[in-house]
């Protein structure tokens, strides 16, 4: 198997995967065939990322467990609603936040280190400076006054990508994740350099179901365009409903009825004086219900996210179909676990691939053209002021406006955000909140780097004609779809 | 013709829904009722809000009760019944 991945962690992850998903077309992944894809996968000759064979295999065998739809832990209890967990059996421990002097340290004449020092931690050893890790506070004063750069300040990666401190570690340093507080947001997997953070998959029963012949519909984010070399969206979406399922849909459209219901929302957010924030990022919508409450109740735009409003418009059509999201986002996973969803499964881009190369399906070579496309105000949900875009587009064309948007790239000034707000001292009429930089195309399980993805949207795009919000909602009609996330509103 | 759909939604799958599939496969070339039996997959028919155990119909009539552990035994009866 070629490499698709610049990185052996994601490769390895997404190598299981694949052999996973190529077992399950074929039938049922029983404990037989997952000791065997172990011996397989990893050999007495490699790849070694660990001390040995045995726990290499422990590893996988854990990795297995999550791509299976269980959880990495045997002994934990079974809960779908908890997407990132971490694999225990291949976290480092790494050093948690530690001062460290390197050989960097020239035992200088001024020693600012120890003058900055409030704690008397360092003192000078025979070769360089000494930290007396009793005493130090890990405050980094010293790493700061240092003009040789000579002290470093180490932080996991997991917890210093974490936005909301959900991450914390046993005796032994193994990581663990705290959900009550974790919003599933996935930035410490991508953080994490030894692949020990993983997301739930739920690969396997999908294609049980689709090897079944259960009539089911996938409808894909709008960021799975450009996110695959020499294919149109036509040609991705002709691909997908080539894996099993009976039609694929853009949620785009599900996106263009979001703006729009957006608008009115605004409305009346502006007629109160307060700002609204978005609610398309799962994450981000996380971030406010479990961290900000009160803005939660007063600031969060009530609609359902565009996978929920076009999973509801399929369903009340047709309820005997099932609904797979296909997406770059682990938070939406999550979502569709939770009660009152129309969502049965959510697979990432990683995991179409799998299923992708499983099939021997090669987009290149389909032929497919796009029938009726939702707007590229819709489409444009997949990028960071996009969505802000789409709404400031919806009141233009109700001839209202202008609107002030201000955009949130990322976890980190998701917070910052949400904080000026707390403190009454945000000034937009939007805060649009994209949980990932960049936005979805920046997405945990994205396939493609941002700047390709971008270049290859705008170039597809160009040749598709300009439509309004309005214009695509006449095509996709959400007037009988409750639109709002608490269904009894 | 006897159908009979099988959950393979999140809460029965965890719980072996998808080994149930494999039973039953094993079931009917055992019995021989290839051309008597078909299986489908299907998504959530609520079995695991009404504690009904895994989720399983025989032609449209929604059983209970049943486990991985119990599947093989519960459906050779039903289906014996229902070809009967």
């Amino acid at each position: 198997m070629g490499s698709m991945f610049s990185n052996d962690s994601r490769q390895f992850k997404f190598d299981v995967l694949t052999e996973l998903a190529a077992e399950a077309y074929q039938g049922e992944v029983d404990e037989a065939k997952v000791q065997l894809m172990a011996k397989n996968m990893v050999s007495l000759d490699g790849p070694r990322f660990r001390c040995c064979v045995y726990k290499e295999r422990e590893v996988l065998r854990q990795r297995v467990r999550l791509a299976c739809g269980e959880m990495a832990d045997d002994a934990a209890e079974y809960n779908p609603h908890q997407i990132i967990q971490v694999i225990d059996a291949a976290c480092d421990g790494c050093t948690i936040r530690k001062i460290r002097v390197t050989d960097n340290c020239r035992k200088c004449m001024a020693k600012a280190c120890m003058a900055s020092c409030r704690f008397g931690a360092i003192s000078m050893g025979s070769d360089r400076a000494q930290i007396d890790y009793a005493k130090c506070k890990e405050c980094t004063m010293c790493a700061k006054a240092c003009p040789y750069n000579a002290i470093v300040v180490t932080e996991r990666p997991c917890s210093a990508h974490c936005p909301v401190n959900a991450i914390t570690w046993d005796k032994n340093g193994i990581a663990s994740i705290d959900e009550q507080r974790c919003i599933n947001c996935g930035q410490c997997m991508l953080a994490c350099p030894f692949g020990a953070i993983e997301d739930i998959s739920w690969v396997v029963p999908v294609i049980t179901l689709l090897r079944l012949h259960t009539p089911t519909y996938a409808i894909v984010a709008p960021s799975i365009q450009g996110q695959f070399e020499n294919a149109t969206l036509a040609q991705i979406m002709k691909g997908i409903e080539m894996l099993g399922f009976e039609k694929c849909y853009e949620v785009a459209a599900g996106a263009d009825a979001v703006a729009a219901g957006e608008y009115e929302e605004l409305k009346k957010h502006m007629a109160a004086g307060k700002p609204m924030t978005t609610s398309c990022c799962t994450a981000f919508v996380n971030m406010m219900r479990i961290h900000y409450p009160k803005l939660y109740q007063e600031n969060t735009s009530t609609l359902v996210t565009p996978m929920m409003a076009l999973a509801r418009k399929l369903k009340q059509e047709h309820p005997d179909h099932g609904v797979v999201f296909i997406g770059p986002c682990l938070a939406k996973k999550q979502e569709a676990m939770e009660n009152s969803t129309d969502v049965d499964y959510v697979l990432t881009f990683e995991e179409l691939l799998a299923m992708l190369i499983a099939k021997k399906i090669d987009f290149a070579a389909i032929d497919a053209k796009t029938e009726d496309a939702p707007s590229n105000y819709g489409r444009g949900f997949a990028m960071t002021g996009g969505v802000a875009a789409a709404v400031q587009e919806a009141a233009k064309e109700h001839g209202d406006g202008p609107v002030s948007a201000c955009y949130a790239d990322g976890v980190m000034e998701c917070k910052k955000q949400l904080m000026l707000m707390q403190a009454g001292r945000f000034d937009s009429n939007i805060l649009e909140g994209m949980g990932c930089t960049g936005g979805c195309i920046g997405g945990p399980a994205c396939i493609s780097p941002i700047p390709q993805v971008k270049a290859r949207m705008a170039m597809e795009n160009k040749t598709v004609d300009a439509k309004s919000i309005q214009d695509s909602l006449k095509v996709y009609d959400f007037s009988s779809v409750d639109m709002f996330r608490d269904k009894e509103q | 013709m006897v159908n009979v759909e099988i959950c393979i939604g999140s809460a029965c799958y965890v719980k072996g829904s998808s080994e149930v599939v494999n039973d039953l496969n094993e079931l009917i070339k055992e019995e021989g009722w290839q051309d008597k039996v078909s299986i489908k997959g299907s998504f959530c028919m609520k079995a695991c809000q009404n504690k009904l155990g895994l989720g399983i119909r025989i032609n449209g009539r929604q059983l209970s009760g049943v486990t991985a552990q119990n599947a093989r035994q519960i459906l050779k009866q039903e289906i014996s019944q229902a070809l009967a």
